[in-house]
């Protein structure tokens, strides 16, 4: 089986990087998990990744409420640098909000849109897309 | 006709220092007129104070004061001033002619009296002068009216500026509540729920990792609670969400038409139900409401249909529209379980209230329904007997639209 070399948690809760990266390591596909505690620490890593060549995660989730930059204006943001077409993004959100959902459409991920808790049965099918 | 009247009421007034005049004057006047009779200038302004003739006839030439002087100081008055004047005497020199005017009388009457001119004379000038009168009292009412009018108005204004102060702090007021609301909203559904997202998360991975935890009862009540938290906290969001006053967008709507769009919604859930679905509303009966309101209401009282049937025979919703008074109703008639209205009448449209130990039930449906109703001004009747059937009746204002 092919694996995700590197995915990416964008999450500010603590325990649901604990609970994400724990069924993404039971999966046996992930050789690297990395985790940003919000946006803009995440924009600003991925950029410093980007810009000294080093290659970026195959795989995102990104949470939506957070402090500083939210998922939202990560979204933005990030769309603008000069990243390949392969990242993939998912949304992953505790939010039950339609508005969330709304504004998700708008971005092109209601495709993309997960509720937590991640679950093992999500991890498969997610990646039985990917490999 | 008011005119005549007053003429033939009318009180005259005659003045002059011979007896002789006085009593041509009356002989003259009397059968037509109410004759008062003064023999010198004090007298005559005393009794034009006091009758209030409505005619007066005043010699020039008398031994105390003249006429010219009494009719300038009768002009004076405010009670005398409008009663006309005509001056009588035997002088006919142009002078007097004039000042006679001048003075303010209306006619002049030459000595001797001719009693066809005196007559004559006396009649145009009462019939000028009760013209003059009712013209100044339709000016004076049409002046009070006016003012009245405009005290009106003013009155009117001033409400509109309060009910519009009172309108627009409403609508400061629901947008302060419509923020809370949402503020609310996001409480829920963020912060309470990403606790219950990372209880089932944890619960997950136990369960995944050491299985045979979950033989113990209270683990497994945990689990069960967490869900049921979960499941809480989706319904709350329903409810405030329906809450939400920026999603009222009004509208027409043809009432057959989203009918039969709802029952094709859910038709693959009706027919492995074996509920039948009959719209029965008039091709042309377009409600002004808020759309998404109206078709969820409709949704609901069409899936409870569904989830209430009975098993124990074929049943049916049957939607029905009638005008009535101000309102449109809109019938929604089935034969499902029915409710025990006895127990249950105060309790129906309440939060969380479930009738039936149904799995699917979750105890907003009516509640939001009520509430979208009342929203759009409009009432919710409902008649039910246990086994037989359920009718809900939807009120909503005709005037609207």
């Amino acid at each position: 089986m092919k694996k995700v070399k590197l995915a990416c948690l964008i999450e500010d809760d603590d325990m649901t990087v604990l609970i994400s990266k724990k069924f993404m390591e039971v999966t046996g596909a992930f050789e690297k998990v990395i985790s940003f505690k919000n946006g803009k620490e995440a924009y600003d890593n991925l950029k410093a990744m980007l810009e000294s060549g080093k290659s970026l995660p195959e795989l995102i989730f990104l949470d939506l409420n957070m402090p500083i930059w939210d998922g939202w204006i990560f979204l933005e943001e990030f769309k603008r640098l000069p990243v390949s077409d392969n990242i993939i993004i998912y949304i992953l959100t505790s939010s039950i909000s339609n508005e969330d959902f709304e504004k998700a459409k708008i971005h092109g991920l209601e495709e993309r849109y997960l509720m937590k808790p991640l679950g093992i049965n999500t991890l498969r099918e997610i990646l039985s897309t990917l490999l | 006709m008011q005119i005549m009247n007053r003429e033939a009421a009318a009180k005259i007034l005659v003045v002059d220092d011979h007896p002789g005049n006085l009593s041509l004057a009356t002989s003259i006047l009397k059968p037509f007129y109410e004759i008062f009779l003064a023999n010198n200038s004090e007298k005559a302004l005393l009794m034009a104070s006091e009758k209030q003739p409505d005619l007066i006839l005043l010699d020039i030439m008398m031994p105390d004061i003249s006429g010219f002087e009494v009719c300038r100081r009768l002009k004076q008055l405010e009670n005398t001033a409008g009663i006309p004047i005509i001056f009588m005497t035997a002088k006919t020199s142009g002078e007097d002619y004039e000042k006679a005017f001048d003075m303010g009388g209306v006619d002049y009457i030459t000595k001797p009296i001719n009693s066809k001119e005196l007559l004559s004379r006396v009649k145009t000038h009462l019939l000028i002068n009760s013209q003059r009168t009712y013209l100044e009292n339709l000016n004076q009412q049409i002046f009070e009216m006016n003012s009245n009018l405009e005290t009106e108005v003013q009155k009117g204004t001033r409400k509109l500026l309060i009910a519009n102060k009172q309108l627009s702090s409403l609508v400061e007021i629901k947008e302060e509540q419509n923020k809370r609301l949402q503020n609310f909203t996001h409480i829920v559904s963020h912060n309470l729920r990403s606790h219950t997202a990372n209880l089932q998360g944890l619960l997950a991975i136990m369960e995944m990792e050491n299985p045979e935890l979950f033989e113990n009862q209270y683990l497994q009540l945990v689990e069960q609670a967490t869900n049921n938290l979960n499941k809480t906290i989706l319904h709350l969001n329903e409810v405030l969400t329906s809450f939400n006053t920026e999603r009222e967008q009004w509208g027409s709507l043809n009432l057959n038409k989203a009918v039969n769009s709802t029952i094709s919604s859910i038709a693959q859930l009706a027919k492995d139900a074996k509920v039948s679905f009959f719209n029965e509303v008039p091709d042309e009966f377009n409600i002004f409401c808020i759309s998404n309101y109206l078709e969820s209401i409709i949704l609901n009282i069409l899936t409870n249909a569904i989830k209430y049937r009975s098993e124990e025979r074929n049943c049916f919703l049957r939607v029905s529209a009638d005008q009535e008074d101000d309102y449109f109703v809109i019938v929604f008639e089935d034969n499902g379980l029915g409710i025990d209205m006895k127990r249950y009448r105060d309790k129906l449209f309440g939060m969380y209230q479930t009738f039936h130990t149904h799995k699917v039930s979750n105890g907003l449906g009516l509640f939001i329904t009520k509430n979208q109703i009342e929203v759009m001004g409009g009432k919710i009747e409902v008649e039910s007997q246990v086994n037989v059937g359920t009718i809900f009746k939807v009120y909503l204002p005709y005037e609207k639209s």
